[in-house]
């Protein structure tokens, strides 16, 4: 087996979408200490690896921080949401997310890959890593990366500012023997019993006779050696892939402009991209809900003309709306949900040039759909009656092509008024021949008509004379 | 001032490299379908990547029958078609009794005419092949923003005016004044980039 580890050490910050200058803290009972500062690397705080900065200190250093409580679920729903995106190179994938062991101590978002099966497909350990990081780094997100034969193994190498890649049984333990002890997940008060005997790295621990470190420090510390070494096998708690995609995003205070949703909203549309690629799927509808003050819901439906993935893509469709829509009262909640899925043709390269072309115009239809609304978008398509109004149906983008050739034999104009708009009775021309259409007695939308070409107001028009009603109607126009 | 020299009888280097302002200066162009019309048009037909204006009292004077066999033909190779902000809804029947696939067609509704050249605007950047955009009052700065995005995209580009435009300036390619008489459609050349405009002359349809 083959684990690679990657380590989001700022997943505090990322989890709150903390500004750049607010730190979010960590608090039990009455100490409270930092674990991640907004828009930056959070170790550059840290006093030791591991270790968070006192609340007090850093008040005395920096007296007008802004604070933000560190919200666990939130993290958790995150970190989920990347592990998804990890589907797509491998599997199992592992999610963990630690809590500080003791007050002061830093927690520690972590996800494993499973990746010894899924080498050759993405061209070797090295290709398959940068790949990883690059796609989490384009996302926004700070992580450092591990690979080790043991899952535990790789989460100690993960917290090394520049970690080995061990890829090989026998280089494992002369790896993990230099390891210091901050870089387990041990409890500091342990930590500094075993630093004030002497023992500074993790090789000398094993060393010692086991009974005597058991009877001393008890059986995990010994379990943990083992499970990290490859002796005492590990268990790996799969992360699942969920069928449905349903992410909410608690924002941290009221938010009345739009500016402030958008990245939270990138964000989310970046984790709904994962999940997608996961499931090798597109996506034809998306569902927002922003949830108000006052117990007030907006919602607000996106739909797609082809099945769509990329987040930018994703992104600027919701954008658009929430743009044309406003914001009806302050937002305190997201809520995005994955709609309609469809199956997903990526795009071609340069091979075919014309679905880029293509793929501009769908872009564009969506704009046009978002901005205007999707009603006002649309395809005319046939439909076999008789009646004008109803030989035509106005069909969205994203339905299937109807009959291309239409039955009837008379000719039929190319703008059709909708509904039919009353007229005086017209000087019809002595030549003028009537079209009767008798149709629709069944549907309770029966119908008369006799239908002529008259002129009117200068242009050729499509008239009709309702015999029911004695009333003479426009309904087109021969343009 | 001697008698203009014909053509065969200029120096040979000079011959491809003249225009006359009574010749018309080649650029591209696409049949419009209407044998009589391409024959006033420079180049042969509507011209391409360029913006017709196509001015008429209102709807119902063959406005769209100008326009239609230039726009089916190349929707049948495969261009998208949009239609943007029409006077009352396309009809899907006589649209496919005009040879138009309707696979290609996307209309759009736009409540103003902002919205309209905005949608036009999209459209021309995503690269249709043709488009129909009707507008009755558009200011010179968009005209011209709509005259970019079609050269940008060398599409087909119809606007559609009703009323007075025809006294406006314009910086379209091409102006032409339609008009339903009795005894059929009368067209007139208003303005054509590359040539002088030759009059008036009758449509058949």
């Amino acid at each position: 087996m083959l684990w690679l580890c990657l380590w989001f050490p700022d997943l505090p910050a990322e989890a709150l979408a903390a500004a750049a200058g607010t730190v979010v803290v960590d608090s039990r009972g009455s100490r409270r200490w930092l674990v991640a500062q907004g828009g930056g690397w959070t170790a550059a705080l840290n006093p030791g690896p591991g270790v968070g900065l006192d609340l007090g200190l850093a008040r005395l250093r920096q007296p007008e921080l802004v604070l933000l409580n560190r919200r666990p679920e939130a993290e958790r729903s995150l970190l989920q949401s990347l592990g998804h995106r990890l589907h797509a190179y491998g599997q199992p994938v592992v999610a963990e997310l630690r809590d500080p062991p003791e007050p002061g101590q830093l927690p520690r978002a972590l996800l494993w890959l499973e990746a010894g099966a899924s080498l050759r497909l993405f061209g070797g350990l090295r290709a398959l890593a940068g790949q990883i990081l690059a796609e989490y780094r384009a996302l926004g997100h700070h992580l450092r990366l591990a690979v080790a034969p043991t899952r535990l193994a790789a989460a100690w190498l993960v917290q090394q500012p520049r970690p080995p890649a061990v890829s090989e049984w026998p280089a494992l333990d002369a790896a993990l023997a230099d390891l210091p002890l901050a870089c387990t997940h041990w409890p500091l008060s342990l930590q500094t019993t075993l630093q004030g005997l002497g023992l500074e790295r993790l090789g000398a621990l094993w060393r010692l006779p086991r009974s005597e470190l058991v009877s001393r420090f008890g059986s995990t510390l010994l379990e943990d050696l083992d499970q990290a070494r490859g002796r005492l096998a590990e268990l790996h708690p799969a992360l699942d892939l969920p069928a449905r995609w349903q992410r909410r995003f608690e924002l941290s205070g009221e938010v009345e402009s739009l500016e402030g949703l958008l990245f939270p909203l990138r964000r989310l549309c970046g984790e709904l991209e994962g999940w997608l690629r996961a499931h090798d799927r597109g996506l034809l509808q998306l569902d927002l809900q922003l949830l108000q003050a006052g117990g007030r819901r907006q919602a607000v439906s996106v739909s797609f003309v082809t099945a769509c993935r990329e987040r930018e893509r994703l992104f600027e469709a919701v954008q658009q709306r929430l743009l044309r829509e406003g914001l009806q009262a302050p937002a305190r909640e997201l809520r995005l949900q994955a709609g309609t899925l469809a199956a997903y043709t990526p795009v071609a390269g340069d091979l075919f040039a014309r679905r880029g072309s293509e793929q501009a115009l769908e872009a564009a239809l969506e704009r046009l759909q978002a901005r205007l609304g999707p009603a006002r978008v649309w395809r005319p398509g046939l439909r076999g009656d008789h009646r004008p109004e109803r030989a035509q149906e106005a069909r969205p983008l994203n339905a299937p092509a109807g009959p291309a050739v239409w039955p009837g034999r008379a000719a039929r104009p190319c703008l059709l008024v909708d509904p039919p708009r009353p007229i005086a009775p017209p000087h019809l021309p002595p030549t003028a021949e009537a079209e009767r259409i008798e149709s629709g007695w069944w549907d309770g939308a029966d119908c008369r008509r006799d239908y002529y070409r008259c002129p009117l107001d200068g242009g050729l028009a499509w008239v009709f004379h309702d015999r029911a009603a004695d009333r003479w109607y426009l309904q087109g126009w021969w343009s | 001032m001697s008698a203009l020299q014909p053509r065969a009888a200029l120096p040979a280097a000079l011959r491809s490299r003249l225009w006359r302002a009574t010749e018309q200066a080649a650029q591209p162009a696409r049949s419009s379908g209407h044998a009589t019309l391409d024959a006033v048009l420079p180049g042969g037909g509507w011209p391409l990547g360029a913006v017709s204006e196509i001015l008429h009292p209102g709807p119902g004077h063959g406005e769209l029958s100008l326009c239609l066999p230039a726009l089916a033909a190349l929707a049948r190779e495969g261009r998208a078609i949009g239609c943007v902000a029409a006077p009352a809804r396309p009809y899907a029947p006589g649209l496919v009794q005009a040879g138009l696939p309707l696979s290609q067609l996307v209309c759009v509704e736009a409540p103003d005419t902002g919205l309209a050249l905005w949608s036009a605007e999209q459209l021309l950047r995503a690269e249709v092949g043709g488009l129909l955009l009707w507008a009755d009052r558009v200011e010179a700065a968009a005209l011209r923003r709509l005259q970019l995005a079609a050269e940008e995209a060398s599409s087909l580009v119809f606007l559609l005016r009703e009323g007075q435009a025809h006294r406006e300036a314009s910086t379209a390619a091409l102006r032409l004044w339609l008009e339903r008489r009795a005894e059929g459609l009368q067209l007139q050349v208003l303005k054509c980039r590359g040539a002088v405009p030759r009059g008036g002359l009758r449509l058949s349809a």
